[in-house]
């Protein structure tokens, strides 16, 4: 008995989501569940633009590529979110991966033990992750413009590191971890899916997650409720720098070398990779699985365009052109704002075509209405005092 | 009885304005006449500030249309509002600081021409100068000259256009009692030369001294018209209704008694001594168990200063802070509430609410340490916690995973209460606390207020509504950032006039 009426009480909302009803409630409830259903949607609407493309698309073969090529993006975008999530930007994921790569490099040339090395590139990029938060927080530096710097700072001393253009990584243990397989899954999948599921639940579950989004979507008001702002913001962009350290190790063993070149332009595909995701970079809003779906579904549209047999530089155009619409529709709220531009143009041509018709004139208003009247103070009730004008409209 | 069997010169009919979660206006119908001066009275949250932002073209009425001069318009902005010919004086000026007079009022035909004859519009400014009756460098910078002629600059700037109706929302806010005086005469003589004003003000003795009609606002609708000016009384009654007559707010509004504390203690909460921002402020006070102070001036009188170093968000450069005996620094907000203090503040939006998180997750944003069960977030806790808050404040409100964005006022008021009720703090810092609310949640702020003192709160209610501070235990006024007067409340009554004094 007390079962049925469980499964009773919890069907209604069921039925909520099963259709998009008639009533107010109804749409109301599809719009507030807006940008994750469209990032959804997004998904798979280029998958099988991928399938239509090409019949390799849906290969076990070509599916991993796109997979392992995403969870480098896919780990710089979850850092990215976690800066971004507080307002900031970190610009420099890119750079700090190369000189994660470039560290690991040297330190395994010089007989270093891979557990010695993974610790030391890691500190090393948490400490430029650990230096932005501290020019943003209290040297007040616009995070644009710190990370910028230390986008350029990352990279030279890469560059000085290497002395020459790129160092080898020949040791097999290093090689074994970051660039195998375990069974049949490539470890650098592995590691993105972990991190990604320790930041969503961090993010969700913890009051250091709830921090970081009330610091994004209010900054005052979290620091008069008594967080720890500053703390929480030095926090993020190390956590930025570190995962920008982890990416850098993914990259070292996937190309098996340590380089300054490496991972140009990853900033900005980590920034896709987010607001793809739906995240405002106002702050305070996404969450790193929407990230990583970005990064996968911009990874997809590469993959696409590749086995389409695209050249290089049109394929820039239109992946900056497919960013563009899935960012309009996930975080720009594009379909509401589609939806109320057509409203308002119907509004509008309607109110139009009432001006422009035979008897456009508004009905004068009549004048001697409110003349002599003070009744009202006597009685203080809400009766609009001109009921004649009602009936014209 | 000439001037108002002629059309008018503004109608507007059946404005109705929605916001999710309320209707700031509901089918308000107002006409204004040429060479007269109508009030537009209503406590706070009554609509006044929707309906001028609707009447200046800053927001679009979902309902209703608008004539000037039986010609119907569309506000569709603020620039085809003054196209229309309604032009509106908004209590923050909008003049650009460093330019001079005659820069600021020509300003909007800066926009096009190339060519600008400085001493052919030096001329004209000094025409419109005159015009009003004041005497001043037309190639001064605004910013050197004071508040009282700035806004007369403002005021140049929308006669320029001859308006049909100007639109004043609270001018005399700010004003000394002199230059309220000339402002008012000045706004007779507009009238006389066939302007329509429509005047804004929550100052009765104003309202009455220079309007022709008044219309009274409430929780959206026009209740009252007047078409001659009517006693204090009528007005205040038209403004709180029956339902709250003889309440806290119809005291506020119309000066009379009541009283928000009088459960106060002899115990002493906090203590402060010769608290300074190393500038104006400089202030002292004793806070029992169940106590509420007031803290009232004008504005810029030191307020803000002080709810800021009280509240530790502005340094202190001397003074000591006891907190139930025990000496303690406030050197930052978190701070501040690590020793029991708690602050509403002024501008909940901007400082108090993450607009966009749930009303359950603002509760808790100050005490998420006592939601955590081995570091992770208790969901099932902190969600019937939350509705145990929202029961008992009686927060209206879908779920407690509404998002505080698309909540009322006086909702997002209990929120922020909620979250220091959560927090357990021993001392409430209010600032402006009935600010933009409707009259009925301020209502229920008050018995908030009332029913935190007997559980055995001490509030500091920093509010520059006179009579909002006489409800309290005791009044502190201030100026320049210092304490000038102090009263019990039972000398309140007696001394409001010379509080009042104190204020202007």
């Amino acid at each position: 008995m007390s079962v049925s009426s469980e499964t009773a009480s919890r069907r209604p909302p069921g039925l909520k989501s099963s259709g998009p009803t008639s009533g107010g409630g109804g749409k109301r409830r599809r719009l507030r569940v807006g940008p994750q259903g469209y990032l959804l949607a997004v998904f798979v609407l280029v998958a099988l633009v991928g399938s239509w493309t090409s019949e390799f698309f849906f290969t076990v073969r070509n599916l991993e590529n796109i997979v392992v090529a995403a969870s480098v993006v896919a780990v710089l975008g979850v850092a990215q979110f976690i800066v971004v999530v507080t307002r900031g930007i970190d610009l420099s994921v890119g750079s700090v991966a190369a000189l994660s790569t470039v560290i690991t490099a040297v330190l395994l040339r010089q007989g270093q033990g891979v557990l010695v090395t993974v610790v030391v590139a890691l500190l090393a990029c948490a400490f430029c992750g650990f230096i932005n938060g501290i020019l943003v927080v209290y040297a007040r530096i616009a995070p644009f413009v710190a990370t910028l710097a230390m986008l350029s700072i990352a990279r030279g001393v890469a560059f000085l590191v290497q002395v020459g253009t790129l160092i080898v990584i020949s040791n097999r243990d290093f090689l074994d971890i970051f660039g195998g397989r375990t069974g049949s899954v490539p470890n650098v999948v592995i590691i993105a899916l972990i991190v990604t599921l320790i930041a969503a639940f961090v993010m969700r579950f913890t009051p250091l997650g709830r921090r970081l989004y009330a610091l994004g979507g209010n900054p005052e008001a979290a620091r008069l409720s008594g967080l720890p702002v500053k703390r929480d913001q030095v926090m993020a962009y190390t956590t930025s720098g570190l995962l920008a350290g982890l990416a850098g190790l993914m990259l070292a063993g996937r190309l098996s070398q340590g380089s300054s070149l490496v991972g140009a332009g990853y900033e900005l595909d980590s920034i896709a990779a987010t607001v793809v995701g739906g995240t405002s970079l106002f702050g305070g809003t996404g969450d790193p699985i929407s990230t990583v779906l970005g990064a996968l579904i911009i990874g997809m549209i590469g993959n696409i365009m590749n086995l389409a047999g695209i050249q290089s530089e049109p394929q820039l155009v239109i992946r900056g052109l497919v960013i563009l619409v899935a960012v309009f529709l996930t975080s720009g709220g594009g379909i509401q704002r589609i939806r109320a531009g057509l409203s308002k143009l119907r509004r509008g041509g309607r109110s139009g075509a009432d001006g422009g018709g035979p008897t456009p004139a508004p009905a004068p208003p009549e004048p001697v209405e409110a003349a002599g009247r003070s009744d009202l103070s006597a009685e203080p009730r809400p009766t609009p005092p001109h009921d004649s004008t009602e009936g014209t409209r | 009885m000439n001037a108002s069997t002629a059309a008018p010169a503004l109608r507007a009919v059946g404005l109705t304005k929605r916001y999710p979660g309320v209707t700031a206006l509901d089918g308000v119908d107002l006409d204004v006449h040429a060479g007269r001066i109508l009030s537009l009275s209503g406590a706070n949250g009554a609509g006044k500030s929707t309906l001028v932002k609707i009447l200046s073209g800053a927001e679009q009425p979902d309902e209703g249309r608008i004539w000037v001069d039986e010609q119907e318009v569309d506000l569709a902005s603020p620039h085809a509002a003054r196209q229309a010919g309604i032009y509106t004086i908004y209590q923050e000026l909008s003049l650009v600081p460093s330019m001079s007079v005659v820069e600021n009022i020509f300003l909007d035909d800066f926009a096009s021409g190339l060519l600008v004859r400085r001493s052919k519009l030096e001329a004209q400014a000094e025409a419109l100068m005159e015009r009003l009756g004041v005497d001043v460098d037309v190639r001064a910078a605004v910013n050197t000259l004071p508040l009282a002629k700035q806004q007369l600059v403002e005021i140049a700037k929308a006669l320029k256009s001859n308006p049909r109706v100007l639109l004043l929302d609270e001018p005399t806010t700010t004003l000394p009692p002199r230059d309220v005086a000339s402002l008012l005469e000045l706004m007779r003589n507009l009238a006389r030369s066939g302007v329509g004003l429509i005047f804004i003000s929550h100052r009765l003795d104003e309202v009455t001294e220079v309007c022709d009609e008044v219309d009274v606002l409430r929780d959206g609708r026009r209740v009252g018209h007047f078409d001659s000016v009517p006693a204090h009384h009528d007005i205040v009654k038209a403004m709180v209704g029956d339902r709250l007559e003889n309440s806290l707010s119809a005291a506020v509004v119309e000066g009379a008694e009541g009283t928000l504390g009088g459960v106060a203690t002899d115990e002493v909460v906090l203590r402060v001594r010769d608290l300074s921002d190393g500038h104006r402020l400089s202030f002292s006070c004793d806070l029992r168990r169940g106590e509420v102070l007031a803290v009232t001036g004008l504005l810029g009188a030191g307020q803000t200063e002080l709810t800021e170093c009280l509240f530790g968000m502005r340094e202190t450069v001397s003074g000591t802070v006891e907190m139930e005996g025990r000496k303690v620094r406030v050197r930052s907000p978190r701070e501040a509430i690590g020793v029991g203090l708690g602050l509403i503040p002024e501008d909940r939006k901007s400082q108090g609410l993450v607009l966009d998180m749930s009303a359950s997750k603002n509760m808790t944003l100050a005490s998420l340490g006592s939601f955590t069960r081995m570091g992770v977030l208790d969901h099932v806790r902190e969600a019937k916690h939350s509705r145990g808050q929202v029961d008992e404040l009686a927060i209206k409100c879908s779920s407690v995973n509404q998002t505080a964005r698309t909540m009322s006022g006086g909702n997002q008021q209990k929120l922020l209460l909620a979250r220091w009720l959560t927090k357990n703090s021993k001392v409430l810092i209010l600032a402006e606390p009935t600010r933009g609310v409707d009259v009925a949640a301020k209502e229920e702020i008050y018995r908030l207020i009332r029913a935190y003192l007997r559980r055995g709160g001490a509030a500091v209610v920093v509010t520059s509504e006179v009579a909002e501070a006489a409800l309290c235990d005791r009044v502190m006024v201030l100026s320049a950032g210092r304490v000038v007067a102090e009263a019990s409340h039972e000398e309140i009554r007696s001394q409001q006039q010379d509080l009042l004094t104190h204020l202007r």
